[in-house]
């Protein structure tokens, strides 16, 4: 299975590095976003840098979701011929969610020190424990949007319906990683162990409950 | 099943009557607390209503007979999950209006609730956006299970955002009484069986309406379409 994940992967990264359909919009998105809120919210950096988790977070996602919701759509649109290869279905969707945490994980590289130039955040208290946050946050979101990115590939609107599962759906991850940030930015860190394990307790879970559920949905 | 109507009106009648004026009001409330019995009933069957769900799009994906029934059923209870779940909020935001002076606070409850109901709404627009009849069922059984997996979770993590803050209201002065209990027990079976009732009426509906696509498509094939 694994092997198979790997040659899946590495045709989705090679099909992606040839396009670049994906991350380059997403990250032009994500900086369009950093932008508006400094118009939207009176760009006073003053102003918005204790706001600057929820801002960080809230680009992360709504970028990330532009990416991970086309690993399946690709397949979708060549007619599923996937389908047809002799290998566990699980390989599938382990690989399309390596693709689509790797593609977060280069987003969140590229837009994190954007945002803290353009919003004005000093460096966190804890370097580690701030990647730590961004990794865990970002797995998380590539996990529960491979999940509705296979639910959502067939139905018309494909692109319009993503958001209006996967946002609400992410929410606990979403204050999980707002509050860890916040955490590292603000005087106590007392709170930060119990988001980072509700973090890597969603990881793990949606990570694995889509990866159990997944043969049923390649059967119909 | 067609009995159950004629049980929810009784019970409905003995509801209102003991929640209305049988029980005596609450002294730092006032009467506005009564809509707490309607509100309560409500909440528990929408959270029964789900917890069917979870447990009809298991089966459709488990179980090799029946299929078509069982995710009938599955989206019923859904449907009347999410009407049973609006309910609730609605009565939510009137008393928290007299209550505490707001619609809306980020109550755990309250954003919890919230956030179920647009993941159930999610529910019905995946079923709706899908043509193809066996993948809607098994599309949204899978999605049923990944949703309901979530709830918890969202709870917790709104319980712990909250924990943070200050916390304006509190829930004390709730004790419940003997007599209280009584209502608050009638109301919720009158809820119960309604939503029974009318998760039997969906999926009845729905079973119709497609033996009748069916039937109109035969006819038209054969009129030569």
């Amino acid at each position: 299975m694994l092997k198979a994940a790997v040659w899946l992967f590495w045709k989705d990264l090679s099909l992606e590095l040839r396009g670049r359909e994906l991350l380059l919009p997403a990250a032009v998105f994500g900086l369009i976003i950093a932008m508006l809120y400094g118009f939207a919210f009176d760009g006073g950096q003053q102003a918005l840098r204790p706001m600057f988790p929820g801002l960080l977070w809230l680009g992360i996602f709504f970028s990330s979701f532009l990416a991970v919701g086309r690993a399946f759509g690709v397949e979708a649109e060549a007619g599923q011929q996937l389908l047809m290869a002799p290998i566990d279905r699980g390989a599938i969707f382990l690989a399309k969610l390596a693709l689509n945490i790797l593609l977060t994980l280069i987003l969140t590289a590229v837009l994190t020190p954007a945002f803290a130039m353009l919003l004005g955040a000093p460096l966190p208290r804890s370097t580690g424990l701030f990647i730590w946050t961004l990794v865990l946050g970002v797995v998380g979101f590539a996990a529960a949007g491979s999940a509705m990115g296979a639910l959502t590939a067939q139905t018309r609107l494909r692109e319009l319906l993503l958001p209006a599962l996967l946002l609400p759906f992410t929410s606990p991850l979403l204050l999980g990683a707002v509050n860890a940030t916040a955490a590292l930015y603000g005087k106590s860190s007392a709170q930060l162990g119990s988001w980072l394990w509700l973090m890597a307790a969603f990881d793990g879970i949606f990570i694995l409950v889509p990866l159990l559920l997944f043969e049923y949905l390649t059967e119909v | 099943m067609r009995y159950l109507r004629w049980l929810s009106l009784p019970l409905w009648v003995v509801g209102l009557y003991l929640a209305l004026i049988w029980v005596p009001d609450v002294r730092a409330l006032g009467v506005s607390y009564r809509i707490f019995y309607i509100h309560l009933g409500m909440a528990w069957t929408a959270l029964l209503a789900m917890t069917a769900n979870f447990v009809l799009s298991l089966l459709v994906l488990v179980r090799r007979k029946g299929k078509e029934e069982t995710d009938r059923f599955a989206q019923a209870s859904a449907e009347i999950g999410i009407l049973m779940t609006t309910a609730t909020l609605a009565s939510g935001m009137l008393w928290a209006r007299v209550a505490w002076g707001a619609f809306w606070t980020w109550d755990p409850r309250l954003t919890t609730t919230a956030i179920m109901w647009f993941l159930y709404i999610g529910y019905l627009l995946l079923r709706q956006a899908m043509d193809d009849e066996t993948k809607r069922r098994v599309y949204s059984a899978v999605y049923a299970l990944i949703v309901f997996i979530d709830v918890p979770i969202v709870y917790l993590s709104v319980q712990w955002w909250r924990s943070i803050h200050p916390v304006v209201f509190t829930e004390s002065g709730m004790n419940i009484t003997p007599q209280m209990f009584i209502a608050v027990i009638v109301f919720f079976f009158a809820t119960l069986v309604l939503a029974l009732d009318l998760i039997y009426l969906r999926a009845f509906q729905d079973k119709v309406q497609q033996e009748l696509q069916k039937r109109r498509a035969r006819r038209l094939g054969r009129l030569g379409y």
